[in-house]
């Protein structure tokens, strides 16, 4: 089930909340919890029943191996490390992730350098592998060190699986959520946390539906079925798909952010308008947040600690290896590892730079920095290496410019090679609102405030709920959209 | 209190939300915007008008068909037809296809070609000339169809020297004639529009939304609830007695290959939805097309088929349907009328 379905609105989402805050009105705390758990479990299954028992059984396996951990120095018999109960809980949580993510891509590349035609297995990757197989390795982690002193299955269960961070996030740790559940003030309605929940949700909502699906009908032709592309179709391409990435993502955070307000439980925030950053390190401490905040804790902090000795030289070292397995994480692919890796090179810069106290004007720190995360982005969107290159090779000119052929009475352009026609963006699908939108679209991200400065700005008064409802209709209007042009063309 | 009061106001503004798209989608936009019921009516669609609706459903009675390209096992033809979506049944409704006409009135085997995406038709047929497709065929006709707003296609210089073998040709991407309308929930934004644009038409010949135009008829020209009311597209016609010329010339050039072949070619240009109701709109908005005056009086080596002078003479004794009302396509009435007049030699 997604958040931008009608069903889920007003559906699952009223029921939901409505059964819960009963039970807790009746002091039936276990019930409200089981009620949340199944709820959650039902907003899995909605995808696809026969995924139930896979995240049953990792919650049940990870659970166990926690409990162990936890109890370990409380055992009388002691017939393994402590250390080696660890590797095996994490090890198998890879081993699923590498199961269903990441065997194919291994078997594509046996095949691509050994000449073996062994056949691709096609796995489907279960909704939410990813992040509820790393919520759970940080959990082991946080066992392993002591930082868990819970044992409770139901709590657990649905730590987990709470529907508004099971399919992507916020990634949470154990310590951050659950204490909320037990909280009492959190255990009847607080309208305030209810009316700026719904405020966050249909911000949310807008931005995925209104911004981001808009740029995807630009970036998905420009990057999947545009055979070749011209200097302007492939930057509005980018452009397009780094737009609808942020709005999508972050749009998709803010509704499960908002959902936690209305069950007063305080999700973290994952993104804090990351095209403002002026530099890489910038970028990584306002996107996709608690991403950050995990490949720091649980694969930089490891790595660095695994070297022995730490100098800056190392922390440089740890910063790339766990950048590029951050870009394993985010998809098996080249494209990704290259991501991940550029992005590696790209902090490790950016550190060097501050150590040597170097400095450039804003504007123009905020250039490259922009620059350089729409340019990775074409590795993340990409199919393959072929297709981010057919990407790069419009960027830079390779395919000439074409413009618009209202331009032609400009005669330097034309002396200059660019290509006139009416047809400019056909590539890419685009129109003049292409560029026009992209345009406004970046302005808006990059000078004014988001979702989250906007909703604490947010005053229980006419105007700011009248806006908020214009929002929402808007939004939720454009779930289902139609589309004015002939089916049945000439 | 006030952050309750607002939340409740907002649940209520919800509900009441709901409860309207779902009046509005049963009532009017269901029918409009989705093919659930329902074939043809794109113009409703795209407007949001509902008055101008004609239900229908794909229906053939006549005894003779046409056959498809996909369909075509060797047998022998006597006229191949290609054309643009008047040629692909594009109305919708009862006997939508006017090969089918031709095949029943005149006792022929009628093979319609695909349409292909960036290959204009005279070159499609010189192209199925050159590979020996006709020569195996042995058509004694080539009916060559396309609308008044496609002609530029036609005018440009075509290269009949070009070979390409079939295989190539039928791997050529199809043009997209056909699409469905997506499948869209009782919520959606059509409901908005259609609320925005009853009202815009209220008051302009345009919707908010859409680039449907709304007319008024001299008479009840459709057998619908808004009878007097044309709805078309507008469009600009660019081209001129130069293009006229360049598309008679291509026409005469085909027509001379093919009857080397022993092949007759027939062009039939279908006039355009505005252009044939232009004389019985109470307030013409814009200039009426000039293709067909243009055309007549050129020398033709090929026979040429005045839709506009043949569908005109109908509206001039009140004949209803002609087109539909809902859709920028011609009716079986029209098919009727063309090739109960029309004769083949």
């Amino acid at each position: 089930m997604l958040f931008n379905s009608l069903v889920f609105i007003f559906a699952f989402l009223p029921l939901v909340l409505v059964g819960y805050f009963l039970l807790l009105h009746w002091r039936l705390t276990v019930a409200a919890r089981s009620w949340l758990l199944f709820a959650s479990l039902v907003f899995y299954s909605w995808w696809d029943v026969r995924y139930l028992p896979l995240i049953l059984g990792s919650i049940l396996f990870n659970y166990t191996i926690g409990g162990v951990l936890v109890e370990y120095d409380d055992l009388k018999r002691k017939l393994v490390s402590k250390k080696a109960i660890f590797v095996v809980g994490v090890t198998a949580n890879i081993l699923l992730l590498c199961w269903f993510k990441y065997l194919d891509f291994f078997i594509g590349n046996v095949n691509a350098l050994f000449g073996t035609g062994l056949p691709l297995l096609k796995i489907v990757l279960p909704l939410g592998i990813s992040f509820f197989t790393i919520t759970q390795i940080a959990f082991l982690v946080d066992a392993y060190e002591g930082l868990v002193e819970e044992r409770n299955l139901l709590n657990y269960a649905l730590f987990v699986t709470f529907f508004p961070h099971l399919l992507a996030g916020p990634i949470l740790h154990h310590k951050e959520m659950m204490p909320q559940f037990d909280h009492l003030r959190n255990k009847v309605i607080n309208w305030k946390n209810l009316y700026f929940g719904l405020a966050l949700f249909f911000i949310g909502l807008f931005k995925k539906v209104i911004i981001a699906d808009q740029f995807a009908a630009w970036a998905t032709p420009g990057f999947d079925t545009a055979p070749s592309l011209t200097f302007f179709e492939a930057w509005l391409a980018s452009l397009s798909y780094t737009l609808q990435l942020y709005f999508d993502f972050s749009g998709y955070s803010d509704m499960a952010v908002g959902i936690g307000w209305m069950f007063n439980i305080r999700l973290p925030i994952n993104f804090n308008s990351p095209y403002k950053a002026t530099g890489i390190i910038d970028f990584w401490k306002r996107w996709h947040m608690t991403l950050t905040e995990f490949v720091t804790t649980y694969l930089y902090a490891p790595i660095l600690r695994s070297f022995g000795r730490i100098t800056f030289g190392v922390s440089l070292a740890a910063i790339f290896l766990a950048m590029l397995i951050s870009g394993i994480w985010h998809g098996a692919g080249w494209t990704f590892i290259i991501w991940g890796g550029l992005h590696g090179a790209a902090l490790v810069i950016n550190h060097i730079w501050r150590k040597r106290k170097l400095s450039m004007p804003r504007f123009l720190a905020w250039l490259i920095t922009f620059n350089f995360v729409n340019a990775s982005f074409v590795f993340f969107r990409a199919k393959s290496l072929e297709g981010a290159m057919k990407v790069f090779a419009g960027m830079a000119g390779v395919n000439g410019v074409t413009m618009h052929r209202s331009l032609k009475k400009v005669h330097l352009l034309e002396r200059l090679g660019v290509n006139f026609s009416g047809s400019w963006l056909d590539g890419i699908n685009g129109n003049d609102r292409t560029y026009i939108y992209a345009l406004l679209a970046l302005v808006f991200a990059v000078t004014c405030r988001n979702s989250m400065q906007a909703v604490e700005g947010l005053k229980p008064d006419w105007k700011h709920f009248a806006v908020l409802v214009t929002i929402a209709f808007w939004g939720l209007l454009n779930i289902s959209q139609v589309s004015e042009f002939l089916y049945f063309q000439f | 209190m006030r952050y309750k009061r607002l939340v409740l106001i907002l649940a209520g503004m919800l509900v009441v939300f709901v409860a309207l798209n779902g009046v509005i989608w049963k009532s009017w936009t269901q029918d409009l915007i989705t093919d659930a019921h329902f074939d043809g009516g794109d113009l409703t669609r795209m407007g949001y008008i509902p008055g101008s609706k004609m239900p229908r459903h794909n229906r053939v009675d006549l005894p003779r068909r046409h056959i498809s390209l996909k369909e075509y096992a060797g047998q022998p033809v006597d006229m191949v037809t290609i054309g643009d979506s008047f040629s692909q049944g594009g109305g919708g409704g009862y006997n939508r296809y006017y090969q089918d006409y031709i095949a029943t009135r005149y006792d022929m085997t009628v093979l319609n070609l695909d349409h292909y995406k960036d290959v204009d038709f005279i070159t499609t047929i010189s192209l199925f000339l050159n590979n020996g497709f006709l020569d195996k065929v042995r058509p004694r006709y080539v009916l060559i169809e396309a609308s008044e707003r496609g002609i530029k296609e036609l005018a440009h210089p075509v290269d009949f020297s070009r070979v390409e073998p079939l295989e190539t040709v039928r791997g050529y991407r199809l043009y997209p004639h056909a699409s469905h309308p997506p499948d869209v929930s009782f919520i959606n934004n059509g409901n908005f529009k259609f609320l925005f644009n009853a009202l815009w038409f209220r008051f302009t010949d345009h919707g908010l939304f859409g680039d449907v135009r709304v007319a008024d008829l001299k008479g009840d020209f459709f057998s619908v609830t808004k009878g007097d009311k044309l709805l078309y597209l507008p469009y600009k016609p660019k081209f001129g007695a130069a293009e006229v010329g360049a598309l008679n010339e291509n026409m005469n050039m085909l027509a001379d290959r093919l009857s080397a072949h022993g092949i007759r070619l027939i062009y039939m240009p279908y006039v355009d939805k505005y252009t044939l109701y232009r004389n019985w709109l109470v307030r013409p908005t814009y200039p009426e097309s000039q293709f067909f005056e243009l055309l007549r009086p050129l020398a033709k080596r090929y026979q040429y088929i005045d839709t506009k002078e043949l569908l005109r003479e109908e509206l001039a004794k009140g004949e209803k349907d002609i087109f539909y009302a809902d859709d920028t396509h011609s009716s079986w009435k029209a098919s009727e009328k063309i090739f109960s007049v029309v004769r083949f030699p």
